[in-house]
């Protein structure tokens, strides 16, 4: 097996020590073992020759094949979400992967996965199961609107979560990933607080994340009004409740466009007097008078570039800011000044700009440990480690089709789906 | 067995006898009087409320009530002096089991004044992030706040703040991330839009501005039409889970954790996200608005009881899509499982399928469709989301007692777990509702304090 990349070191790392099983997959399952493997947590992604995570595939023909030694497929999407992690090949569809995983399980802290609904029971190896062989484990499941209920066998991609939830009517758009992003983010903050309890109490938790849970708590403000009493809400545009003024403008050049916002009388004022258009209100202004100054900061913003509008909005004391397409947000100043953006060179894919971690901490800051791994590629290593295994005990289970490493021959790359939760 | 208890220098403890409910995994507290508590959990694989009372306490007197399996975070306290951009991040906190006290400017929080508002005034958004929370009066811009602060964050483990040119924090040096008052072992939390330093780290941001600039409403939106915010809050509330995450991390890792300042920003969150940067890094590409709709039937629809959306990517989805209309004499041909067939042909297969799906029941199809292997939601407004089976049957929607109001429905925990990881355990402060148990009772401050701070605009 050859070894790729930086040595994962976990010294002056918060999360150094902690042991994550991780069936994680697409983007909820990959930035959740990312976020926690990038704080120092030893995350170990299980997945198969015979079942890749399909993160790994492209979308389209059209899109460059890049092979791993194994002939298994890696994308430029999963050198991005699945780096920092090791990566463990585990047929759990051959005799005797299911004593490994248990083994593995009773080894760990953590366990999460974001299968379809019974998967795991299939297995064998369901939270009833896991929690007896480990009583510590704390395991988190995935699903789009959770593991009960009457949907909770439903399919879902990401776009229909955020349209069951009420966003797509809300927004005007129907988005494919946004609550795969939170939903990991609260997948991460519920399980170091679920490993909290588990230090007092000695007991384990199992936590069923439905993504659209997820989305009630971040929708709640708009939520609120028909919650109690009043009607069911009309899609705000581009108007911010209870703000004075708001609203996206377009500027000079092609599709260019700047977001400004007055949340209260003094932004009113600020507004008036940046684009020559006081207009006198006692109070919250009606719509009459959120229109003309509408109209007011659109006739400004038309003459200027997106900069421009929003630095001179900015030293009015108006909140403003560009509307950044992809290459902004490149070469966005503030994100270079904060080294947001880091290079990683992986084996396969050579070298990409990503997203740098976004917990800084002074003292234990989240790093970039390694490149998003081969799969199996930590197959022998995490056996050692975690389980003692011996050399003739691993040979033979690769033998016997159970593990896999990077080296082992995988099915061919072929394009994928677009992945989703 | 549930204790409540008083930290107000009384001492005083209330314990309830627990009666379980029978069949049902719904437990309940007798007696019944007091203020509600509530804990998600699982029971056999069902999830179920649990409601908690405490009696005798008045909502004003219940400072910590901990089930006989203590909250994650109890014993943890929190010092927030920041404004909505921490407010996510403090809720999680304080549902968590954290003590935490939320510092306000003697004009009120930012959220205070933020819609929808019920009775005289009183903010649901306000009720919603700050329940569990103790609230006092301090303007911590002023540097007079100084020594007060340094009283108040003597014991805590965690110091919130949002600095901005707006509503600076006093003792805070943005080089360094320092603040002078915190305590040695505090782990202080920044959460800002872009950070504490940098070149646009001094500009005024909201949640519409920070959204504009991560690179994600460019592609949001109708062609032609100018990009589409998001509405809500959520685009600052995810750093707050963030901080929740950097929070816990640094806890656990013991000593060393402590003593340090993290620095979040909401354009580093947002900008992450949604393969942005990887998209660009790959192809040196720009997706605008122009690119959404992509190949039918993927997408919203309109049957005639609501809207329906189809997700169909594989040629097993297209299949079960066929089935799920009955094999319609349109769909037929077979290079339609095929994405880029259907992609050529996407104007007039959006007139056949508008018209097969029209006169359908939106929840008859989902039903359809999930059977046949067909990933297909419903489309909902906030009351058809807020009424629909699954959401009533995970117990999404709580409703909690309110300082003012009889009661507020609002989203519960954001998730269901075997044992309860949260608990609600006090209504949302009115504006000062703690300056005398804080300042006077547990920082021995006297009435004549309180009102010289408060002539000064201290307090």
């Amino acid at each position: 097996m050859a070894d790729h990349g930086l040595p994962l070191a976990d010294h002056g790392l918060a999360l150094a020590g902690l042991r994550v099983l991780s069936f994680g997959n697409f983007v909820a399952g990959n930035s959740f073992a990312t976020m926690l493997a990038e704080l120092g947590a030893d995350v170990v992604k299980l997945e198969s020759l015979q079942r890749p995570d399909p993160v790994r595939m492209r979308f389209s023909a059209e899109q460059k094949q890049v092979l791993e030694p194994s002939g298994v497929e890696t994308t430029v999407l999963f050198g991005g979400l699945g780096r920092s992690v090791r990566d463990l090949s585990v047929n759990m569809k051959a005799e005797g992967a299911r004593e490994i995983l248990l083994r593995l399980a009773a080894a760990a802290d953590v366990l999460f996965e974001n299968f379809g609904a019974g998967v795991l029971a299939d297995w064998g190896a369901d939270w009833p199961v896991l929690h007896a062989v480990n009583p510590l484990l704390v395991m988190v499941s995935v699903s789009g609107y959770g593991r009960t209920g009457p949907r909770a066998s439903h399919l879902a991609y990401g776009g229909n979560v955020c349209s069951f939830s009420g966003l797509t009517h809300l927004w005007g758009s129907s988005h494919g990933s946004i609550y795969d992003y939170i939903a990991g983010t609260h997948a991460a903050a519920a399980t170091l607080a679920a490993l909290a309890a588990r230090d007092r109490t000695g007991e384990g938790t199992y936590i069923d994340l439905g993504q659209t849970d997820v989305a009630a708590a971040m929708l709640a403000s708009l939520m609120l009004d028909q919650l109690n009493g009043g009607p069911d809400p009309l899609p705000p545009g581009n108007e911010v409740p209870g703000s004075w003024s708001s609203g996206v403008y377009r500027c000079a050049g092609p599709d260019r466009w700047v977001a400004i916002e007055a949340e209260d009388a003094r932004g009113w004022a600020a507004l008036g007097q940046l684009t020559d258009h006081p207009i006198d209100t006692p109070d919250l202004p009606d719509s009459s008078a959120r229109k003309e100054m509408s109209e007011a900061v659109a006739e400004w913003a038309a003459k200027l570039t997106p900069w421009q509008a929003a630095r001179m909005a900015q030293r009015a004391g108006v909140a403003a800011a560009p509307v950044q397409d992809a290459e902004d947000v490149w070469r966005d100043p503030q994100l270079r000044w904060r080294r947001s953006i880091v290079p990683v060179t992986h084996p396969d894919l050579g070298t990409f700009e990503y997203p740098a971690p976004v917990h800084r901490m002074t003292r234990t800051p989240a790093a970039v440990r390694r490149h998003a791994p081969r799969l199996g590629q930590d197959s022998r290593a995490v056996t050692s480690e975690w389980l003692g295994m011996s050399d003739a005990e691993f040979a033979d289970l690769v033998a016997a089709g159970v593990l896999g490493t990077d080296d082992s021959p995988g099915r061919p790359g072929r394009p994928g789906q677009g992945p989703s939760a | 067995m549930l204790v409540a208890e008083r930290r107000n220098g009384r001492s005083a403890r209330s314990r309830l006898d627990r009666a379980d409910g029978a069949g049902t995994g719904r437990t309940e507290l007798a007696p019944s009087t007091g203020p509600e508590l509530w804990c998600q959990s699982l029971d056999a694989g069902r999830p179920c409320g649990q409601a908690v009372y405490i009696d005798d306490l008045t909502s004003n007197e219940v400072v910590s009530a901990v089930s006989a399996d203590p909250l994650p975070l109890s014993g943890v306290s929190v010092l927030d002096v920041g404004g909505p951009l921490s407010a996510y991040a403090s809720k999680l906190l304080a549902d968590f089991g954290a003590d935490v006290l939320k510092v306000e400017s003697p004009a009120g929080d930012e959220l205070r004044r933020s819609p929808p508002w019920r009775g005289d005034g009183e903010s649901l958004v306000f009720a919603y992030y700050h329940g569990n929370k103790r609230g006092i009066r301090l303007d911590v811009s002023m540097p007079a706040a100084e020594a007060l602060l340094a009283e108040l964050a003597a014991d805590r483990d965690i110091v919130l703040l949002t600095p901005s040119v707006q509503r600076p924090v006093t003792g805070l040096d943005a080089g360094d991330g320092r603040l002078s008052w915190a305590a040695a072992s505090a782990i202080v939390c920044c959460l800002t839009p872009f950070g504490l330093a940098g070149p646009l780290s001094e500009w005024r941001m909201t949640p519409l501005t920070s959204f504009a600039m991560s690179g994600l409403m460019y592609k949001m939106g109708a062609p032609g039409e100018p990009p589409a915010a998001l509405p809500g809050r959520q685009a600052w509330d995810e750093l707050g889970a963030h901080a929740v995450i950097a929070l816990l991390a640094a806890l656990r890792a013991g000593p060393e954790g402590r003593g340090q300042t993290l620095d979040l920003a909401v354009h580093d969150c947002l900008s992450a996200q949604d393969d942005v940067l990887n998209r660009y890094s790959v192809a040196v590409a720009i997706q605008g608005r122009e690119d959404l709709r992509g190949y039918p039937p993927t997408g919203p629809w309109d049957c005639r009881d609501g809207r329906i959306e189809f997700q169909v990517h594989t040629e097993r989805h297209w299949t079960g899509f066929v089935q799920m209309l009955d094999h319609p004499a349109q769909l037929a041909a077979p290079n339609l499982a095929q994405r880029l067939v259907r992609l050529e042909r996407a104007d007039a297969l959006r007139r056949d399928i508008a018209v097969l799906v029209a006169d359908r029941s939106r929840y008859e199809l989902v039903a359809k469709g999930q059977a046949a292997g067909v990933p297909c939601g419903l489309l909902n407004t906030v009351a058809q989301f807020t009424s629909d089976e699954q959401v009533l049957a995970r117990e999404l929607l709580v409703s909690r007692p309110h300082a003012t109001l009889p009661e507020v429905r609002m989203p519960g925990q954001p998730f269901a777990s075997s044992r309860p990881l949260t608990a609600f355990r006090r209504p949302a402060p009115r504006l000062g509702e703690h300056d005398d148990e804080v300042y006077l009772l547990q920082l021995g401050h006297t009435a004549d304090d309180l009102a010289r701070w408060r002539k000064e605009g201290l307090g």
